[in-house]
């Protein structure tokens, strides 16, 4: 009885890759997901604190540069992260301060949205 | 705020809560699932303020402002407070992974269905009271 040919040198065949489970492309495409999301908000937000003032629009632009330079960070400090969960499987924990800029970013954007309703109405 | 060195002693790990330096470090699994749920939370609040913000900007006069108005306020709102909490219970799941603690009730998803139905509740009263006519 013959053995079934080895297709490719190297590997073990039972060995189970540390992210078996895709967690590393998953929470990627969670964060890519995420950055469309606050993408569609800042150019909705854009278009209703446009119709107030000069003012408000001007401060909102420079909000929005704010997430662009902290998005190429995060980014790249996450491919490091999953990177060397996929090589080693270990993983450092999520950056705190990451987190915490998400949710600053995430109210700085319903406050203009707030503050531009409210100033629409008493327009 | 401090900068922290792994235990490894590579790369520094950022500043961390101290709810995060106790316990033990848990399963990287279970670390990146925690942080995905923590997204999908910020993506329903950023989800709330882009349909707030939507109905406000494009709504037209389709909508009474008297419904209108206050209906964005409560959406606008209930994202920034949905936010907060997800960032907290971020941090509890994971210190109850580092502790072998069972994870938290996600309180944040009663809050979520009240302020839903709140909005709801306002859209369908505006609706028998006439509004639209």
């Amino acid at each position: 009885m013959s053995t079934p040919r080895q297709r490719r040198i190297g590997v073990e065949p039972r060995a189970v890759p540390p992210d078996a489970g895709l967690a590393a492309e998953r929470t990627s495409l969670s964060w890519a997901r995420t950055w469309a999301v606050v993408g569609v908000n800042i150019i909705l937000i854009a278009k209703l604190v446009a119709e107030t003032s000069v003012f408000w629009a001007s401060v909102f632009s420079l909000l929005t540069v704010v997430p662009l330079l902290a998005l190429l960070r995060v980014q790249r400090h996450h491919e490091r992260r999953v990177g060397r969960f996929v090589r080693g499987a270990e993983v450092p924990q999520t950056r705190a301060a990451h987190n915490v800029g998400l949710v600053v970013l995430v109210v700085v954007m319903a406050t203009c949205g707030l503050v531009a309703v409210l100033v629409s109405l008493s327009n | 705020m401090t900068g922290q060195a792994g235990q490894t002693g590579q790369a520094p790990e950022g500043w961390r809560p101290r709810a995060l330096r106790d316990g033990e470090e848990p399963d990287p699994r279970f670390t990146l699932a925690n942080e995905r749920t923590f997204l999908a939370w910020i993506r329903t609040s950023l989800g709330l303020t882009a349909g707030a913000v939507a109905m406000e900007a494009f709504a037209g006069d389709e909508i009474p402002e008297i419904v209108r108005t206050p209906l964005a306020c409560i959406l606008l709102v209930l994202a920034a407070v949905l936010a907060i909490v997800a960032f907290r219970r971020w941090i509890r799941i994971e210190a109850s992974m580092r502790h072998q603690r069972p994870l938290p009730m996600p309180q944040a998803s009663i809050l979520l269905v009240l302020g839903i139905s709140i909005g709801a509740v306002l859209l369908i009263v505006a609706i028998l009271g006439g509004t639209f006519a």
